[in-house]
Formats: structure tokens, C-alpha cells, sequence
């Protein structure tokens, strides 16, 4: 068997809908990723950014339950942390600071959104 | 030959009649009185003015005197080849008849007979620039050879009253026209008019100005227009840019949130337009626009309502999609797998359905959802103890999970539980907690199962249990913040689910 792709990496995911994280964790850990979260509130995730010192990528879903994740999003470009977003509203919902993340939209194919985080670790 | 004397009543008939225009404005009574002077200057008994209907090929008696009721305003003369009227005008003489029963060129209006005339004279009358109105005519109840000065007294006469008659008619169109600009403006209620300066300053301020933005005329001439605007285009320069590209272009959109007199704001569709002077300089700007705030408020709120629909519907594929990995994984074979994901998929679209239903501030009510849940288990229902208030409500997003963990409940309660056997019962209790201690509403469920005889085949069936169980003991907690208790005793399974609800109705509708 290959090396799993993502081996010992962290990977934050933040997303509310329990099926939807729940099938992305499985994918990310059977690419040998080490889940942060899953999360379904922004302010659990802002609790987790601080308890981390350790973030490799992070899936963010635009829209937590009513709120934007675009503080989440600062602060990970702050630190430099790769990130792609995930929504069910168009491309124009995303503020244009962040037009060069990529975003996709829902539903989203997890094992592509795992090679998508793979190649942004490789690359960043 | 005519003496002196009646030469200068002739006179002093053209006086009176220029003294009677000059203190009249009404063309009826002019054109009466000039056929009263003339006829009297004449020693006639009959005149008349004849007015060309073009569109008729007919000439209509105006004015006269001497008619019998039913004349004037109402005869006509055809003007064909055999009018004297038609030719007189189409030559633009004055044209005698001095015996129409000898008269072999022209066929007379029966009217004329009957009123016993016997001659006359049609004399043209021209406005200016030679447009031919209609013949001033004198008729006669005998025959008479009109003399040379008759003509042209009649030729000045009719000279007189062209340019009378056309003063009229434009003073009625200008009245008529001015009238119809103060109905329109006065009116349009619906649509700002504003002029203004070469500077913007406002300059008039129409009704309609005054009913969408509430400023009084006193209150806003002379003030700069750009005071309609938002500060924050205000700010941006939009003001100056609209009246730079009107100068520029002619015209210029304004299509924007305007501010009224007390702050609000209200949404204008018009335009600016440079006004020009003879020169072609810009003299000032006129803005028209129309009040769409209903309509542009609308459109907003359509397009918020298509933007959520089509993350519902995003969302709710996303979860159709997990929800078939989950099953699949869980599932022994095909037929398995396709009975499993059917009924959860009803279990979802009937969700879907209470959901669509709701109008925008509305809430789906647990005992909605619970009875639609339990509608669906045919036969089953009726065996439920159910104890709980009516009309709980549940934030829309926390709709559709909590469905899908009665589901799997109601599920495993038919196939393992309560419901799979005769002497077992079920109990679903709940109430509505208005504020926890942590401040916010809780809404407590219970599900008792009782009497419950576990044989050696239901507790083999057990681990199947593992799937429905995690999205209760999992997927409620993580994506609810619920407090879940789920313990299979000996009698049966006892569940409790704690939720946070919301009262407020202006929170968000989504999730994801």
C-alpha cells in the first residue's frame, strides 16, 4: 500500500452538517491525516486555532450555523495555514480578500477536497 | 357709388370691432359680434363665419346672426365643386352671388333657401401665412350687385379677423397645453421632478418631489442638490460624477438609495438630463425618477430567498451523500443497502416538506415533526403514548437532524422495540424549558420504551443499532449542541434528548 498521503498532518475541519464532517473526517483519516475537530461553530473553532499550535490545512465551510468563518480564515492566513473553503451559496458570498483560496462548492466530493489539501501542504 | 357718411360708419365699424377684440378673449363672442357689425354695416339681415373641417371636406357654421336656432354650431356646406364657399377660398377672393336663383355655376344649402336668401358674398379668411380658416359670408334676402367698395370694406374686414382668430387658437392651445403640463406634473406622484441650476442648486420642485422625498419647495429651493443624496455617495463624489457625465453625455442614469427629509432612505430609478439654452450651453439639470423602494426591496428580499434555496438544496444533496456512504458501509448487501436508504430518504423528504411550507418568520413545531414522523409508521402510531405541549418551536436548522434521530429511534422501536412486540409500550414525553440555567430555552424529550422482552435473536440484533445510534448519541450533540442519554435496559431502550431552541425568529435560517 502507498504511504498514506497525508501522514501525521493536522488538518482542522469545520463544518456543521454532522454527516457531512463525519464522512470527510473518515476520508482525511484514512489518507493518515490527523483531524482537528471536526467543529460546527465558529466559536469552537476559534477555540481550537488557540489550543493548536500545530494546523497543516484546514476545510472551513463558509457558513457555521448562521455565521461567516471569515474570522477563522484571517487568522489562518495570519499564520500561514492553507485553507480551501466549502459552501452552499454561490462564490459571491466569499469576500474578495480571499478570491485566491479556493472554494468548493456543496456537495463536495470529499476524496477530491483531500487531494486538494494535499497538494496545498505540498505547496505552501 | 357710396357717400361719405356711410363711409365713415364704415370706418367706425372696424374701429368697434378692434376696440370689442381688444376687451375680449372669447372667439365665439368676437366672431358673433364681428357678423352682428358687419351685417349692420351692410344692411343685411343674415352673416355668418364658416370654418373648414378638413378632415370632413365640409365647413361648419361658427358664428352668425340672423340664424334660426339650430344653425349656428351645427349647419354645414359641403365644399365641393359646386360650393361658392370652396371657391372663394380656393381663389382667395371674395366671390359675389348676386342671384342665386340665376346663379348657374353653384348649388346653394337648402338651409340658405329656407332662410329666404337670395344673394351673397363669400369673402376668404386667411391666417397668417395664408392658411385659409373659413369665408366670412353676408347674405341677403334680395338681390343686390355688390359695389366695388363693399368688396374691399368686406376684404379688410376678413383681413382683420385672421390674425384674431389665430391669436385665439394659439392662446387656447398654450391654455390647453400649460393646463395638461400642470395635470401631469401636479399628478405624477409617483415620479420626483426637480430642475435645477447650472450650479445643481434646485430650482423647482415639483408635487411629486415633495411626496417621495418630503421636503416643501420653500423648504429645499436653492439648496444644492446633491443634499438627496446618501452621505456615503455623497462621500464617493456620485453627486458631481451624475452632473459631470450629464454635461458630458446629455444624460446621466441615477439609479440609487436617495435620503427623504426625516433620514429614511428610498430607492430612485430616473435619470439626469442637461438642460440647454439657445447657445448650447448647459443652463441647469432636470432629474426625474421613479419610487421602485417596494419594488427594489422585493427584488433584495428574492434574492436572498433564491441564495438560501440553493444552499438548502446544496446542503441537503450533501447530506443525501453522506447519508448513502454511511448506509452503505452499514449495509449486508444491496437489497439491504436499498431499504435502509429509502426509508431515511422519506425520512427526509419529510422534512423537506414541512419545511417548504413555512413562510418566512414561521417554525416548524416539534409535535409537527413528531407527528409527521409517526404518520409515516402506518399501523404503528396508534400504540405511541405521546405527552408533551403543542407548538414548541425549532430553529429551521436544527429541523432536519432532529427528524432523521426520530426517524432511526422510530426505526429501531418497529424492527427491535416496543413496536416489534405486543405486550411492549412506548412513551414519548417532552417539554419546553422557557430558560435554562444557561439563559436560553430547552426543549426535553423522553423515549421510554417498556416490557420489552430481549430474546437471543433481538440481542444479536443489537450492534445493527450502531448506525441509528450514533447519529442520535453523535450527530445530535455536535450539530445541536443536544445533551443525549441513550441506555438499552432490560425492558427497553430509555432516551433522552435535551435541545437548545431558539425563540428569536430573525435568526438564521441556515447552516453549512
Amino acid at each position: 500500500m502507498a504511504e498514506p498521503m497525508l501522514r501525521d498532518r493536522s488538518v482542522l475541519v469545520a463544518e456543521d452538517e454532522y454527516l457531512v464532517a463525519e464522512e470527510l473526517e473518515v476520508e482525511l483519516a484514512a489518507a493518515g491525516a490527523v483531524v482537528l475537530g471536526p467543529v460546527a461553530r465558529v466559536t469552537d473553532a476559534l477555540a481550537l486555532l488557540d489550543r493548536q499550535p500545530k494546523i497543516d490545512a484546514a476545510i472551513l465551510d463558509a457558513n457555521l450555523q448562521g455565521e461567516m468563518i471569515f474570522a477563522i480564515a484571517d487568522a489562518l492566513t495570519e499564520r500561514s495555514v492553507p485553507f480551501v473553503f466549502t459552501t452552499g451559496y454561490d462564490r459571491s458570498a466569499i469576500p474578495k480578500r480571499f478570491e485566491h483560496i479556493l472554494s468548493y462548492q456543496k456537495p463536495t466530493d470529499a476524496s477530491a477536497l483531500v487531494s486538494s489539501i494535499q497538494r496545498l501542504i505540498r505547496n505552501s | 357709388m357710396i357717400n361719405a357718411t356711410e363711409l365713415l360708419h364704415r370706418q367706425q365699424v372696424l374701429a368697434d370691432f378692434g376696440q370689442f377684440v381688444l376687451d375680449n378673449d372669447d372667439l365665439q363672442a368676437i366672431l358673433t359680434e364681428g357678423c352682428r357689425l358687419i351685417a349692420a354695416a351692410l344692411n343685411a339681415d343674415l352673416a355668418k363665419v364658416l370654418e373648414i373641417e378638413r378632415e370632413r371636406g365640409t365647413a361648419l357654421v361658427r358664428a352668425g346672426v340672423g340664424w334660426n336656432a339650430g344653425i349656428v354650431g351645427h349647419a354645414r356646406v359641403q365644399l365641393d365643386e359646386r360650393s361658392s364657399e370652396a371657391h372663394a377660398i380656393r381663389t382667395g377672393e371674395p366671390l359675389i352671388s348676386a342671384d342665386i336663383e340665376k346663379e348657374k355655376r353653384f348649388t346653394f344649402p337648402r338651409f340658405m333657401r329656407e332662410h329666404g336668401v337670395v344673394a351673397l358674398v363669400n369673402v376668404p379668411i386667411l391666417l397668417p401665412g395664408r392658411e385659409p380658416y373659413g369665408v366670412l359670408q353676408v347674405d341677403l334676402r334680395e338681390p343686390r350687385a355688390f359695389g366695388q367698395e363693399d368688396i374691399q370694406f368686406l376684404r379688410t374686414y376678413a383681413m382683420v379677423l385672421g390674425p384674431v382668430i389665430d391669436r385665439m387658437n394659439k392662446a387656447r392651445d398654450l391654455a390647453h397645453t400649460t393646463e395638461r403640463y400642470r395635470l401631469i406634473v401636479e399628478n405624477a406622484r409617483d415620479y420626483a421632478i426637480v430642475l435645477t441650476d447650472e450650479q445643481d442648486k434646485i430650482t423647482d420642485w415639483l408635487p411629486g418631489a415633495a411626496s417621495i422625498l418630503g421636503w416643501t419647495a420653500e423648504e429645499i429651493l436653492g439648496k444644492p442638490a446633491e443634499i438627496l443624496f446618501t452621505p456615503e455617495d455623497q462621500a464617493a463624489g456620485q453627486p458631481e460624477y451624475e452632473v459631470d457625465t450629464a454635461r458630458r453625455e446629455g444624460k446621466a442614469p441615477n439609479v440609487r438609495w436617495h435620503v427623504r427629509k426625516d433620514g429614511t432612505r428610498v430607492f430612485i430609478d430616473g435619470q439626469t438630463t442637461a438642460l440647454r439654452g439657445p447657445d448650447g450651453a448647459v443652463t441647469g439639470f432636470m432629474k426625474i425618477g421613479q419610487d421602485v423602494t417596494a419594488r427594489r426591496e422585493s427584488e433584495e428580499r428574492q434574492q436572498i430567498l433564491v441564495g438560501e434555496l440553493q444552499h438548502r438544496t446544496r446542503n441537503l444533496i450533501a447530506v443525501v451523500h453522506s447519508l448513502a456512504d454511511k448506509t452503505a458501509r452499514a449495509s449486508k448487501d444491496l437489497p439491504d443497502f436499498k431499504a435502509r436508504f429509502a426509508d431515511r430518504l422519506r425520512a427526509l423528504a419529510r422534512v423537506q416538506s414541512l419545511l417548504s411550507r413555512l413562510e418566512d418568520t414561521d417554525r416548524v413545531t416539534f409535535d409537527e415533526l413528531l407527528s409527521s414522523e409517526l404518520a409515516a409508521m402506518d399501523g404503528f402510531a396508534e400504540r405511541v403514548k405521546l405527552d408533551g405541549p403543542r407548538g414548541v418551536r425549532l430553529r429551521s436548522s436544527t429541523v432536519q437532524v432532529l427528524a432523521l434521530a426520530l426517524h432511526e429511534l422510530a426505526t429501531n422501536a418497529v424492527k427491535y422495540g416496543a413496536l416489534s412486540q405486543p405486550q411492549a409500550s412506548l412513551a414519548i414525553a417532552w417539554r419546553f424549558e422557557p430558560k435554562a440555567a444557561d439563559g436560553i430555552p430547552w426543549l426535553h424529550i423522553e423515549w421510554r420504551e417498556d416490557g420489552v422482552v430481549t430474546s437471543g435473536k433481538t440481542a444479536r440484533a443489537i450492534p445493527s443499532r450502531g448506525q441509528g445510534r450514533d447519529l442520535i448519541e453523535r450527530a445530535l450533540p455536535y450539530q445541536l449542541g443536544a445533551k443525549v442519554y441513550f441506555d438499552l435496559g432490560a425492558g427497553g431502550l430509555l432516551c433522552t434528548i435535551s435541545v437548545p431552541v431558539s425563540t428569536s425568529t430573525h435568526e438564521e435560517n441556515s447552516n453549512g
